[in-house]
């Protein structure tokens, strides 16, 4: 088992003619993830990489029974490709885009509260479940299945926890990358309950930075939920200068909280195992789970 | 983008809300010409950094300065205050300890409000969405008051609408309105005043991609009229391709050359104050370089940032603007080479940056794993034999520092092995 995607997982993905999705969906052929059609609108009725494209999301949906779409759409149009997707109900939405503006993510997230689909992302490197599904930007090469789940916040210090667990022998059931913006999709405490509830994960490792409260928020949720599988966590950004910050907004809505030393304390404070060194990851997590 | 204040009362004012009239200006001469152009005395002088807390700041050179908002009852006070302040440093509460610059002053006339109210419309990150925040306690002790007590900030979410569609005239309600004026218990007669100076700055937000819109504070003045006595507002840079906000288009002009290169390249890059310059694909990966540099007992120049998809040339660039940082006595390369993002590629923009400015004598210190990482080495080794090559984060750090720690003995000669000995003294580095 793993979480969110696995063998079956029957990918499509929007804006496939593009330089950077042509380029990893090749490599998520190759990887053995069951690409099945693209969108790009316009070029409805070609063929690219072997593959049927369509104009819509939703033709492609009909005629390939596609449950999941990787988003590669640029800014411009990325909020108009994750509405396509998210009022379609498809089960699942990766959008790797960066730089899409905030107020666009808020109407998606308003999209997303009357929708049954998950969103993974924005400005995210997407998830890999090793041998079975790869939809993202992940070096399939340092992967290995196994069964340390990882959620993260940022791209390359997912792949650090990746190489670490896999030249252990650990291995990784599911690697969920949620993407650094403001307003995104799945965040820490629902993947955490993914891998609590994925039998073939025996532990996770969450990787945190500084701002916002999503850690905060994760440690609240381990702390009440008394979880079993062990969590080790590393949260970047310890000797990152207080910032300039304008305005009293955000530190209103954030009561204080934000600070790598805060989030350390609170995660701490929920039994999780926060490493100071990333790279001290791997042999952590394989301490915490013998 | 953070708007100055003048900035932002300037969009204030062309929307219609009320604001005091004010001129600014770069040097003391100025500062007294431009005088007539402002109703007064009494004047007030206020310092332009777009960080806040500035009355209750202080100049870096001068712990015991007042702040950067000062009263005036004459010229000669005015240029007192504007010669202190134009090309200080000043450190707020919100600029951290290395401060900002002041360019230019703003003056006005000195305006006074019954009671001093807060009113913000921002994105609220955790609830997704955007939100307006209102307190009848305003003024520069705000975070304080919202500490102490929840209910002193009223909060309402806002509908901003669908993507490509009208911003919804129900954005904010007629009950939402009336909620609100009467939680800022203002008088009944300025009920149709204060909806359309909310409606604006709604609409505001929303129509040119803003992501803050703060007047702290707001009030009703003598002549019993609302006014907007300070104003920060945000524009969300990712939305510059649809805005063009000339403000951005201006101060991306006006900034430092390594900032402006970094920017017009899309690389994400902040100065620090140390002599370690760093550079890392991701910006997890850059942080965790910063804190690596800072574990060995460095001081990290700089975080910059580049993207997985950056080409050859923004990589060239990146390096270059390291390798001309004055600031900058060694350079440390952390890259992790996954997806788009190749080591030859890192490589070969570092050989290019070297070779544009080979005269830069600057130790380099290179990381690489992943994808092309065996190519870029061997490259490497042949064709810029003097670059260090670490094989962990925490080598290269350490290999970084001792680089670092080498130039400065070589800037003070250690003749004698005081230096040495002066070093074994010193405590042993906890671990």
């Amino acid at each position: 088992m793993s979480v969110l995607v696995d063998s079956e997982t029957r990918v499509i993905c929007q804006g496939f003619t593009g330089r950077q999705a042509t380029f990893y969906s090749e490599l998520a052929i190759a990887a053995g993830t069951r690409m099945v059609a693209g969108v790009t609108p316009g070029k409805g009725g070609q063929t690219h990489l072997g593959l049927p494209v369509f104009d819509t999301l939703a033709d492609a949906v009909d005629q390939t029974g596609a449950n999941a779409t990787l988003i590669f759409v640029p800014p411009a149009n990325a909020c108009e490709a994750l509405i396509e997707a998210v009022s379609s109900n498809i089960p699942l939405a990766v959008c790797i885009t960066e730089r899409i503006p905030v107020l666009d993510m808020v109407r998606v997230k308003k999209a997303l509260a009357d929708s049954s689909t998950v969103l993974v992302g924005p400005n995210c490197p997407g998830l890999v479940t090793p041998g079975e599904c790869k939809m993202g930007i992940m070096p399939s090469e340092i992967f290995q299945p196994g069964k340390i789940g990882i959620i993260s916040r940022s791209s390359t210090l997912t792949y650090e926890a990746v190489a670490q667990t896999t030249s252990i022998g650990l291995g990784q059931s599911t690697c969920v990358g949620i993407g650094a913006d403001p307003v995104h999709g799945l965040d820490f405490v629902q993947a955490l309950q993914m891998f609590i509830d994925d039998d073939d994960t025996a532990g996770v490792v969450m990787i945190g930075e500084i701002g916002g409260t999503a850690e905060e928020e994760a440690a609240n949720f381990l702390k009440e939920a008394k979880v079993a599988k062990p969590v080790a966590a590393y949260v970047a950004g310890l000797h990152a200068p207080a910032g300039r910050r304008m305005g009293h907004a955000g530190a209103i809505q954030q009561h204080g909280t934000g600070s790598a030393k805060g989030k350390i304390a609170a995660l701490r404070d929920a039994g999780v195992t926060v490493v100071d060194s990333p790279m001290d990851i791997g042999r952590t997590i394989d301490a915490l789970i013998e | 983008m953070n708007l100055n204040e003048h900035q932002s009362k300037k969009l204030l004012r062309e929307v219609g809300v009320n604001v005091p009239l004010g001129q600014i200006a770069n040097s003391e001469e100025e500062a007294g010409v431009l005088l007539n152009k402002v109703d007064g005395p009494p004047w007030v002088v206020k310092a332009q950094i777009t960080a806040g807390g500035r009355a209750n700041g202080h100049f870096l050179n001068d712990p015991a300065s007042r702040g950067g908002v000062r009263f005036a009852e004459t010229e000669q006070a005015v240029r007192a205050h504007a010669k202190q302040m134009l090309g200080g440093i000043l450190v707020t509460n919100q600029t951290g300890r290395d401060g900002d610059r002041v360019n230019s002053v703003y003056i006005e006339q000195k305006c006074s409000v019954q009671h001093e109210l807060y009113f913000s419309i921002s994105v609220d990150r955790a609830l997704g969405c955007v939100t307006l925040m209102a307190a009848r306690d305003g003024g520069s002790h705000i975070e304080e008051v919202a500490q102490r007590d929840a209910d002193a900030i009223l909060q309402i979410a806002l509908d901003i609408g669908k993507a490509g569609e009208e911003i919804p005239a129900t954005m904010l309600t007629d009950q939402q309105l009336d909620e609100l004026h009467s939680f800022y218990q203002l008088p009944a007669q300025l009920r149709a005043e204060f909806a359309a100076m909310v409606r604006t700055l709604c609409f505001l937000f929303v129509e040119r991609d803003a992501s803050l819109v703060e007047i702290n504070p707001f009030g009703v003045d003598v002549n019993g009229q609302l006014v907007a006595l300070d104003a920060s507002i945000a524009w969300d840079d990712n939305a510059l391709f649809r805005q063009g906000h000339e403000e951005q288009l201006q101060a991306y002009a006006d900034l430092p050359l390594a900032e402006h290169e970094a920017l017009t390249h899309g690389l994400n890059y902040v100065r620090l104050d140390g002599n370690i310059g760093t550079l890392a694909a991701g910006a997890g990966l850059a942080l965790v370089t910063v804190d690596a540099v800072t574990e060995c007992g460095g001081h990290a120049a700089n975080f910059l940032d580049i993207p997985p998809s950056a080409s050859v040339e923004r990589i060239e660039t990146a390096i270059s603007i390291l390798l001309r940082e004055a600031a900058v006595d060694v350079v440390l390369i952390n890259v992790f080479g996954g997806g788009i993002m190749r080591c030859d590629a890192i490589c070969d923009g570092l050989l290019l940056a070297c070779r544009n400015f080979p005269e830069h004598g600057k130790p380099i210190v290179v990381r690489l794993v992943g994808i092309n990482s065996e190519l870029a080495l061997q490259r490497l080794q042949s064709s810029l034999p003097e670059v260090q090559i670490a094989s962990d984060l925490g080598d290269a750090a350490a290999k970084a520092v001792a680089q670092a720690q080498q130039l400065a003995e070589k800037a003070i000669p250690d003749k004698k092995g005081w230096l040495k000995k002066a070093r074994n003294l010193l405590p042993e580095k906890a671990t």
